[in-house]
């Protein structure tokens, strides 16, 4: 599930080739970390897109040997808050229509598993209203720990905070998401 | 060991416990069924987390990958960036030394460079007016010129 944190060395001193590295080994990964934090394709798609943009301008600043999906990591998280400041206004705690199941310009959901089928038609929809009703910085603190499995010193880079504050976030988000869930999933079966 | 707080659970589950304390909880979690319990709720809650996630995974829209790689190649460096390229020193020094050249050459046409080098040109009236004066039989006249040699060993006030 979390994408392999391996280190990213540029195998080339070229900027556009840079990028092109960038894209196909962490494009997805990406692209699902915007997805989850916004929560609708088409916010999914200006983060990712101003994400490795920012990318392509910053390059010569990436130490090579770092974790690149941390870096990109930090980048969308400071993105996603700029413009929540910019639209000074909450996330939006109604599905989005494009969380059903359909075709989104060819992108569709990849459960393809039978467990993970199980859980998207019995589960999905209480864990998405769930997680859209935590804070953004709950969200964001839940999504690297649990979905991206990044360790507490990581997550307190990407999210610029100390590890005691992922920790204590990490815990009440926990507490608040496990309530939610609970509630969600009792609704749905009245 | 007591009862650990779900905090602490949370913290084991997510492998970020010091070694001792994780070994702690594990041995305690073999032998305390209600921690354990509690332990498989919060291991529960991360499960159903990941499924999710796993169940809504997509493939970048291959569009968007397109746009990317566009917006990139029109992307100009921003201000900031030219001023930051300027100041390389593969940049910097070749034009800090044209500068330097054009400011050395350009004052020294007008006037710079003759004024702090070489002698001052000297005025030919003033040796003839000095010699006009040693020569002149009244020297003293009123009228006459007085010699620079006279005329510099007198006082201030110009009487000798």
């Amino acid at each position: 599930m979390a994408a392999p944190r391996k280190p990213f060395e540029p195998a080339t001193p070229d900027q556009t080739a840079f990028l092109e590295r960038a894209l196909d080994q962490y494009g997805k990964a990406t692209y699902n970390f915007a997805y989850r934090l916004t929560g609708n394709e088409a916010d999914a798609r200006d983060l990712t897109q101003d994400a490795f943009i920012r990318v392509y301008r910053a390059w010569r600043s990436f130490k090579p040997g770092t974790s690149f999906l941390s870096w990109i990591y930090r980048i969308v998280t400071n993105l996603h808050r700029d413009e929540l400041r910019r639209r000074k206004g909450r996330y939006q705690e109604e599905l989005p229509d494009d969380n059903e199941h359909q075709e989104y310009n060819g992108a569709r959901p990849l459960a393809t598993q039978p467990i993970d089928e199980y859980v998207e038609s019995q589960f999905s929809e209480p864990v998405s209203k769930a997680l859209a009703a935590l804070s953004e910085e709950q969200r964001q603190i839940v999504l690297l720990a649990d979905i991206e499995e990044c360790s507490y010193q990581e997550i307190a880079d990407i999210a610029g905070c100390s590890v005691g504050t992922v920790r204590s976030r990490l815990h009440r988000a926990r507490g608040q998401l496990r309530k939610l869930v609970n509630r969600y999933m009792s609704a749905s079966k009245t | 060991m007591t009862h650990p707080p779900t905090e602490l659970l949370i913290d084991y589950l997510h492998g970020q416990l010091a070694p001792d304390e994780d070994a702690a909880i594990h041995a305690h979690l073999a032998e305390c069924p209600t921690c354990r319990e509690q332990h498989d709720a919060e291991l529960h809650l991360s499960e159903l987390l990941r499924a999710h996630a796993r169940a809504q995974e997509r493939e970048m829209p291959p569009q968007l990958a397109a746009q990317i790689r566009a917006a990139a190649a029109q992307r100009r460096p921003a201000q900031w960036q030219w001023f930051s390229l300027a100041l390389r020193p593969i940049v910097a020094f070749p034009v800090a030394a044209a500068a330097a050249l054009a400011i050395y050459f350009g004052f020294g046409a007008h006037g710079l460079h003759a004024r702090s080098a070489g002698p001052a040109t000297i005025d030919a009236t003033y040796y003839l007016e000095d010699h006009l004066s040693l020569a002149n039989s009244a020297a003293f006249a009123e009228g006459a010129v007085m010699p620079a040699v006279v005329a510099t060993e007198q006082t201030g006030d110009g009487q000798p």
